[in-house]
């Protein structure tokens, strides 16, 4: 799988992050917020369980309290308040019209734990009023008039019905127990639309975070950007480019400064490698045309039939030899120098194949190969003429030479959309699987023991390799194998 | 024919010089830029063979300089690099034609005639050797009055060895110039093409034109 580019895994993982972040958060608040509305409702179910005068002791005086505590809620107080009585028993002995029936009474708050704290202030309280007048829940049938103090630990709990969510409170004495219901509708539904105000927010959020990470790391990528471009640059324009060095962060000054030394350091060979070519070309060159041109004259005036004659024509057809190694070695040395820059023009690769097959056929005739030539439809490529031509010469040459006597050799030229394929099959005895990978290297020739019957230089394949990459396409070994080797060459069509 | 030479390598400029002499020419040398330069806009020429990097002006500053003068002498560069862009600029600023050393006397010739064919009109180009004829405008090739057809390789073949008779030309020469392959295919192309130019233009004649030099090449026929 491809990995993700960086500027969307920044985006991604900020939002993730963020997201996890945001709903922790979100819970949490949820949380806190509710218990406080919780918290909120229990005091209020405290303080009007507080409003429970001591001297209630029977039904209708529940009744009562119970009505002027709905009294504080107004109107709809059923749907608001619910007020139950139990005996230390257990036994219910009030509960208000509106109490549901999915709540057991009896079931609510169950053994409540002495709060000797509040029993010990009850008493104290009541000490301090003298002793008698002020009897609270405490005192159980007492008279007091004062709010009703309660001994028991409260115990709290929620229970949903089908007229809403109840916020149950479970006060007690020693005599009786008070179970106060507050609706919690409201605060529900506050703490449902804070869930729904963050679940809205929410998106809206990390799709914020995630254009904020798209945009930092755009921005963290933009010294990498403009180095890329620049390598770009380098291997299209040639190596004098540099990256600008403009108020970057250190780490990438340090890079760009790293790669700037680098390129330096590559230009500086790459000069040095184009100018040996260019020096080689010079030196090299002179004494050949010298001893060529002299032979040359040497030959004209040599008589006619003579020893020296042969001698000087010997030494016309080595020297001959001899430039065709160097052309060669220069035209490789620029190649790997980049400086193999053909001349572009449009070629008729049709009618120049048809001459280099015309030529090849007599070269073949002496082997009686055969040739196959597949109908070579008109193709034109952007090609340097006279490089093309030794590319493609040198592949022919090549399956002529490496023929067997009587074989054949199979020329196909193709289009495939602007691809132009070239396939030239010969029907040679293979190359063996060892030495595939070397047949375009330099001076290599598969199977030194032929060396004597095939003539010419192991420079062939490599220089039509490099000249097919200097036109943009590609050499290849297709196949090979006893009876059938197969090259491709690919080219670029002409528009 | 008066050729100048500009050409600071003495050895090269020598076997030039001894080869163009050989077939004729009248050859002036001058081994530095400045007087290469002097001589050739002081005295007249047929042609120019100016080799590029030279002592003082280089070829194609004399080149350039010449023309801004107006002076239209046809000019062939040497150089020993075959970069592009020094061959286009030779070629844009009016250099008739361009070698690339090292080269065969025989090609620098062959271009020589050329060049001065198409300064001076039509008059070099009919070429004639015994009763051939080659007419190297219309093309065509006659043998004792009998018309030969040959193939556009077989005919640069024969306009090759006929431009000067009596010159052994190798096989390595020939392909070079005729196929214009810088490499040696070490095989019988040429000799193929010698069959078959023996068979249109002598196998009917007494006289044997293209004669075989024993273990050198091949060669026109001297002129009695």
């Amino acid at each position: 799988m491809k990995p993700l580019p960086f500027r969307i895994k920044i985006a991604l993982l900020s939002t993730v992050i963020s997201g996890v972040v945001l709903v922790a958060f979100g819970i949490a608040a949820y949380l806190m917020v509710f218990r406080q509305k919780m918290e909120n409702l229990d005091t209020e179910i405290r303080s009007l369980g507080t409003r429970h005068p001591g001297w209630i002791t029977s039904g209708r005086d529940y009744e009562r309290l119970d009505e002027s505590l709905g009294f504080i809620f107004g109107e709809n107080h059923r749907d608001q308040i619910l007020l139950a009585v139990k005996d230390p028993r257990g036994d219910v002995l009030y509960a208000s019209d509106g109490w549901p029936e999915e709540i057991d009474p009896k079931r609510i708050g169950g053994d409540l734990t002495d709060d000797p704290q509040a029993a010990r202030a009850a008493r104290d309280d009541e000490e301090l009023r003298g002793g008698h007048g002020w009897g609270g829940p405490g005192r159980g049938m007492g008279m007091g008039r004062g709010p009703a103090v309660f001994t028991k630990i409260p115990r709290f709990q929620t229970i949903a019905t089908t007229r809403g969510e109840w916020r149950l409170g479970t006060l007690g004495t020693d005599e009786t127990t008070l179970i106060i219901g507050l609706n919690a509708r409201q605060a529900r539904s506050e703490l449902n639309r804070l869930r729904d105000g963050f679940l809205l927010a929410l998106p809206l959020a990390l799709f914020l975070v995630g254009l904020g990470g798209w945009n930092v790391a755009g921005r963290a990528l933009r010294p990498m950007r403009v180095i890329a471009h620049t390598a770009e640059h380098v291997t299209a324009r040639g190596l004098d480019q540099r990256i600008p060095l403009s108020n970057e962060d250190p780490e990438i000054a340090r890079v760009i400064h790293v790669l700037n030394r680098m390129m330096d350091r590559l230009e500086n060979s790459f000069r040095q490698a184009t100018r040996f070519s260019a020096d080689a070309s010079h030196e090299l060159k002179t004494p050949l045309a010298i001893m060529q041109g002299e032979l040359e004259n040497a030959l004209q005036e040599a008589s006619p039939g003579s020893k020296e004659q042969q001698v000087f024509g010997n030494l016309l057809e080595e020297t001959q030899r001899l430039k065709t190694i160097t052309n060669g070695l220069l035209l490789l040395a620029r190649a790997d120098a980049g400086q193999l820059k053909p001349a572009l023009e449009t070629v008729d690769l049709t009618a120049m194949l048809e001459g280099i097959v015309e030529d090849t056929r007599v070269l073949a005739e002496e082997s009686r190969l055969e040739f196959e030539v597949k109908p070579i439809p008109a193709i034109r490529v952007q090609a340097d003429p006279a490089l093309l031509r030794t590319a493609l010469l040198n592949l022919f040459v090549n399956a002529v030479k490496y023929n067997e006597p009587g074989g054949t050799i199979v020329v196909e030229l193709e289009t495939r959309e602007n691809r132009v394929l070239l396939t030239l099959g010969n029907s040679g005895p293979g190359i063996p699987e060892s030495d595939r990978a070397r047949v375009f290297t330099r001076f290599h020739r598969v199977d030194a023991a032929r060396q004597r019957l095939v003539d010419g230089v192991g420079l062939g394949l490599s220089l039509a390799r490099e000249i097919a990459r200097a036109h943009g396409g590609e050499l290849e070994l297709q196949e090979s194998r006893p009876g059938w080797t197969c090259f491709v060459m690919r080219l670029v069509a002409a528009t | 024919m008066k050729i100048l030479l500009v050409e600071d390598e003495k050895k090269i400029a020598s076997f030039i010089r001894k080869g163009l002499e050989a077939q004729g020419f009248v050859v002036d040398l001058s081994h530095h830029g400045d007087e290469g330069f002097i001589a050739a806009t002081t005295r007249p020429y047929d042609a120019i063979i100016l080799d590029i990097m030279l002592p003082g002006k280089d070829g194609l500053s004399i080149l350039r300089n010449l023309r801004e003068r107006g002076m239209s002498v046809p000019v062939i560069l040497l150089t020993a690099r075959s970069e592009l862009n020094e061959r286009l600029e030779g070629l844009n600023l009016g250099a008739d034609d361009y070698l690339t050393k090292p080269f065969y006397i025989e090609e620098l010739i062959a271009r020589l005639h050329v060049v001065t064919r198409r300064a001076s009109g039509a008059s070099q180009s009919i070429l004639v050797v015994a009763d051939l004829t080659m007419n190297l405008l219309t093309r065509e090739v006659t043998r004792g009055g009998r018309k030969i057809d040959l193939t556009a390789r077989e005919f640069e073949l024969l306009e090759h060895l006929t431009r000067s008779p009596g010159r052994v030309l190798t096989r390595a020469q020939i392909c070079e110039r005729v196929w214009n392959y810088d490499f040696d295919p070490g095989t019988n192309l040429v000799e193929v093409y010698i069959q078959r130019l023996r068979k249109k233009v002598d196998s009917e004649s007494e006289i044997k034109l293209i004669e075989t030099v024993r273990g050198v090449g091949y060669r026109m026929k001297p002129d009695a």
